[in-house]
This record gives C-alpha cells, structure tokens and sequence, in this order.
C-alpha cells in the first residue's frame, strides 16, 4: 500500500517539526545547564609568602577574592607564575607533592636544568591548578611548593643579590575555567590555549624579596694562587713520603737501638 | 658462627636506620636523611619501567644497571634500594674478612666488624647511595687479582669500570701487579719490567676490554650517545661551581663567571693528580700490597678531584680494613688520624648549613676550611704511608 502525495507531505511537516522542537528543547537545556555552572571575580588579592631562608624555600599563595561561584566544586582555578631565571623548581619533587595534596603543576619549559647558575638558565612557566576551591569564603585557592634558588654569578665588591618575585603584573596570575556538559574534562582544554579566563582584578599584594650569597670576583687573584699553591705543595709532600723510605734494608740503619 | 651473628646484628642496625630514615623524611622541611641521588635512581627506574631511558631524569649519571636494579621500589616498597645496597653492604664484610684471612688469619673478623659497624658505611648505605655495589665489585676484583685468577679479576675490573667510571684508576696497579717479581737491581729496572707486556698481562687487558665491550654495548644500543655522555664523558669534563669539600671549589665559582677556561689550564690543573696516581701505582707494585695500593689510589682521586661529597669517601674506606693489620697504628694514634681526618669536616659542614640553608655568605669560610680539609688528607695519607712501610720493617724483623 502506498502513500498519496497529501500525506506524505503532512507526514514530513509532523517529523520536521517533531525535529526542530528537539534540537531546540536540547540547546535550550544546555544553555541553562552552562548558566549553572559560573564563576564571577569582583575583586582579589595574591598574597606571596616565602618561608625558609638560603637556596630553599617554600613559597606559600593564597589568592583571597569576592567572588560568585554556582558551586565550590564546578570551577577550576589555577595560579600561573612567571619565575625568573634565578629560580627553579624541582619537577619530581613537585610531583611527589602532587601526589600528595591532589593538586597538578605543568610546566612549560621540558627540561628545567637543577645544575646550572642563574647566568645560564632561562625563565619558565609554572602552572599550579586546583580543581576544587577552598571551603573557605573569600579564599578562592591556597597552595604551597618548594622553590630553589640559584647559584648567581660572581660579582665585583658584592656580597648578596636580590632575586625580587611578583613585582610586574605577569609574574603570578589567576585563571579559571568552570564545567559545562560541553567541557566537563578540564583536562580538553590546556592551560596556555585561551579557554581560560585570567581574573584581571586580582593581584599581587606584595612583593617576595630574597637575597642569594654571592662570590667576589676581586679574590680569584689570590684565591687561584692559594688553591694552586696548596695542591702543588700536597703533590709535592705526598711525592716525598712515597720516596722517603724505599726500601726496608735503608729502613733498618734509621732504627734506634733500644737501651737496656 | 659467630661472625654470622655479627652480621645478622650489623644487618638489623641497618634496617633500623631505613626505618629511620622513613620516619625522619616524612617531615617535608629541613636537611632531609636519604640521598638525592635515590630519589634519582627512583625516577630513572621509573622511566625504565615506562619503557623510556632512564636518561630523561636530570642528573641520573650512572649505569642503567642500578636503575634497573630499583624497578622493585616501584613495584615493591620504596625501601627496596636501600635494602639492597646495605646487603651489598654486608657482603662487602664477608670479602673483607676473606682477603684478609690470606695473610692475617688472626685479623679477619675484626678487619670484617670495623665494615659491618663503620657509621661511615652504615649511613652511606642507608641513605640510598649506590655506592656500596660498586665497592663490592671492586673488591671482588683484588680478591680475585690476589688470588691470581687474572681472568676473573679482569672481568669484575669490566664490570666495576661499567658501573662507576672510577675504578679505571686502579688499572695501572692491577696491570703492574701481574708477573711481578720482588728484586730490582735499580728503579729504572723495576719500572722497565713492570711495565713490559706478558702473556698474562696481555691477557688481563683483553678481557678486560672485551668484557666492558660486551657489557656496555647493550646499553648503548638501547640509549644511545646519551648513555655514554651522562655516564662517563661527563665525568671527565664536570666542573661543578656549586659548594662541595673539594680545594677547587671557590676557585671553580669564581671562575665560571668568565666565559671559558682555557683547555690548557683543564689539563694542567691534573697533572698533579696524574704524577700521584702513577707513582702510587709504581710505588706499591707488589700483589700483597694492592689493597694499600688501592687505598692510597682513591684517596688521591677523592683528595684532588674538583669535586667532592661524602659519599666518595666510601671509595677509600672500604680498603682501610685490610690495610689495618698493615698499619703499626696504636689506638690513641688512630684517634688523633680520625680527629684529624673529621675536625675540618665538621668545620666546613658548617659553614656549608649556614649558607645553604640560612642564605649567609660563607664562601670565603667554606673555601678556607676546604683547604683545611686538603691539609687534613694529606696529613692522613702521608701517616699511613710511614706507618705502613714501617710495618712492613717490623714483619722482615
């Protein structure tokens, strides 16, 4: 049995319009699921602190804001710190403390050099990421993680180097990224492509200031001379016991005769 | 019977110390007890596991043998390493007290138990440095060497050149050793016929070689330049500025500020090393004297290098029990070598808290208690060496 030509036009009319009401209705539903889940920054504060003194330190954020959020555990915010040369971290210490405490640390560079002076070492990008906010109110994310210092190069009449962190607006950052059916995995979305919101209006409150020992050009001079001189003399005295007593009949007439 | 009980004991002061070293490192801040360099041989085993080279851990310089030998502290228990070490630990004792009961059957214990209950020894293990395979090895070596198994010895010589790069000293001494005899009209003499090649001398340097041929390729086919450089060529160029024990280390600082140092000044600056290395190695030719030989060997190589850290003092210790029934030492005489030895240690450690840890600048402190410490070895290698032939007198008397 065939269709006449009426219905299978008002049968086509019923499925397209069945059609365009479900896409619509499905759009419409995940529209208001993306409202649901949204994070709104008024304003903050990065608060840097470190502990320790030397070449290792712990630095300790905590980035306090007004903030909105849908719900504590919908949005993800991660720290971006632009560390200068005279600073390194550790990436297997890091993922030891990863581990650990649930939180993940990238980092932009492949290879950080642990070895090498601050001279010749370059900058790099470290990202800290939370994926659950602090229970805290106005506490939007609190971390902490060892940091090292490097050796700095020697200098003329200079005894320390300042290695001054979080004074340019670049150097720490916050970002977040809330969840939504359509990005659920946080993990789609690196953290350098721009999926990301900074929150502009949170800052660094104040500066980290350390101080690195460093050597005194002004000595090598004698320093050399010194160094040079002492393995010479070693090389020189080691030699003469070595030749000192050949052997044990020259040793015998050395003996001293023992009185009665 | 008896030593096995000391052993037993010497293993439990061991496992304690792992415990406490778990116990001790579960603080995050602070002077930490286990070694960097385990938590370096953890991650390389790691990538190993991955099936990556081991390589891709900065800083892992060593053999993929010893990385490979840790994958159980990943499958098993992070403690795995460090068990491992201090039982290669204990069998160092066992060949002690076998080298020893050779010529001082009346000495072999207490030779073995001044090992089994060394703090030096005992800490070195427990921290997790890998050292104490390397030792085992190259005891292996002289005890085979002593024993005349030349083949045997040259293929455990192979194998501890493979492991760490510096028991390629003791090559010349091995060598000089063999066919050797005791009467030399003059000096020039005796050099001339330790030095002429043969048959088994020929023979202990091939094996040799093939040996570190055959278990070094491997490794090289599956990690490349990469192994070879990390391994062994960085050894040889390493000039670390950072503080360390070594006389050259405030100079080297200093000096890495400018862009380079001349490649005549690289070879000069080991030249006094080298005139050591080859008259120890003449000086003391006879077989009876290669565990002395040895001793005074690695004391130099830790004495001059450029850099220095605790664990190379391992090298030498592990030959002073066998040169202590050699040593006409009294008790108070051994005291005042150890005071002499661990003052300027003390000194520089230090200084050394001071600036790693409390951001004080101590170079200059730490550099003159350097030198301090160079006095200090060159005071205690000398003693041993006129107390040693001393001895030898007293054994002709």
């Amino acid at each position: 049995m065939s269709l006449n030509m009426k219905t299978r036009i008002t049968l086509f009319a019923v499925y397209s319009l069945i059609f365009v009401t479900s896409v619509v209705s499905y759009y419409g539903f995940k529209g208001s699921q993306d409202s649901l889940h949204y994070l709104i920054v008024h304003s903050g504060n990065i608060n840097l602190q470190v502990k320790n003194e030397g070449y290792h330190r712990i630095l300790h954020t905590t980035v306090t804001a007004d903030y909105e959020t849908s719900n504590r555990k919908d949005c993800a915010v991660t720290l971006r710190y632009d560390f200068p040369a005279d600073i390194y971290v550790d990436k297997y210490e890091l993922a030891t403390i990863a581990f650990n405490r649930k939180v993940e640390f990238y980092v932009d560079n492949k290879f950080i050099d642990v070895e090498t002076p601050a001279h010749k070492s370059d900058p790099f990008v470290l990202y800290v990421v939370n994926y659950t906010l602090p229970d805290t109110a106005n506490k939007l994310i609190e971390t902490e993680f060892p940091i090292h210092l490097r050796y700095q190069k020697a200098a003329e009449d200079s005894r320390y180097k300042e290695v001054r962190f979080g004074d340019a607006y670049s150097d720490v950052q916050v970002l977040y990224l809330c969840k939504g059916p359509r990005n659920s995995n946080w993990k789609q979305f690196p953290l350098n492509t721009g999926e990301w919101v900074p929150a502009s209006y949170v800052k660094v409150n104040k500066d980290v200031v350390m101080y690195v020992p460093v050597g005194d050009t002004n000595n090598l001079p004698w320093v050399s001379l010194i160094t040079h001189g002492f393995v010479l003399l070693g090389t020189y005295y080691i030699l003469r016991r070595l030749m000192a007593t050949p052997s044990p009949d020259n040793a015998i007439i050395k003996l001293v005769p023992v009185k009665c | 019977m008896y030593f096995f009980w000391h052993t037993v004991f010497a293993l439990f002061i061991r496992i304690f110390m792992i415990f406490f070293s778990q116990w001790y490192d579960n603080d995050d801040t602070g002077v930490h007890y286990t070694d960097i360099d385990y938590k370096v041989f953890t991650d390389a085993a790691q990538h190993i596991l991955e099936g990556d080279s081991p390589y891709k851990r900065p800083t892992y310089r060593y053999s993929p043998l010893i990385a490979a030998l840790l994958i159980p502290n990943i499958l098993l228990n992070r403690c795995w390493g460090k068990l491992l070490f201090s039982s290669f630990d204990l069998a160092i004792a066992i060949t002690i007290r076998k080298i020893v009961t050779k010529s001082h059957p009346g000495f072999s214990n207490i030779c073995a138990y001044l090992w089994l209950y060394n703090p030096l020894s005992i800490v070195i293990s427990t921290r997790g440095n890998a050292d104490s395979i390397s030792c085992l090895i190259v005891l292996i070596t002289l005890f085979a060497h002593m024993q005349n198994y030349y083949v045997l010895s040259a293929i455990f010589f192979a194998i501890s050149v493979h492991i760490r790069i510096y028991p390629i000293i003791y090559g010349l001494a091995y060598y000089l050793s063999i066919d050797g005899k005791n009467n030399y009209s003059s000096t020039t003499q005796m050099i001339f016929y330790r030095f002429l090649p043969t048959r088994k001398k020929i023979q202990f340097v091939i094996v040799f070689i093939l040996t570190l041929i055959i278990v070094t390729w491997p490794w090289y086919y599956f990690y490349g330049h990469q192994f070879l450089d990390e391994s062994y060529l960085y050894h040889a160029r390493r000039v670390d500025a950072r503080h360390n024990f070594s006389i050259y280390f405030y100079f080297n600082y200093l000096s890495s500020s400018f862009d380079k140092i001349s490649i005549v000044y690289s070879l000069a600056s080991k030249l006094p090393l080298f005139i050591l290395l080859v008259s120890i190695s003449f000086t003391f030719p006879h077989t009876e004297d290669l565990p002395f030989c040895l001793f005074c060997l690695s004391f130099i190589i830790v004495a001059f290098n450029t850099v220095i850290t605790s664990q190379y003092f391992v090298w030498f210790v592990s030959f002073l029990p066998m040169c202590y029934p050699f040593l006409n030492l009294s008790v108070i005489e051994i005291i005042n070598v150890i005071l002499i030895w661990v003052v300027p240690q003390i000194g520089w450690l230090m200084f050394a808290y001071c600036l790693e840890f409390l951001g004080i600048n101590t170079f200059q402190l730490i550099w003159v208690e350097s030198i301090m410490f160079f006095i200090a070895n060159i005071k205690v290698l000398s003693i041993t060496i006129d107390y040693y032939k001393f001895n030898k007198l007293k054994k002709k008397l």
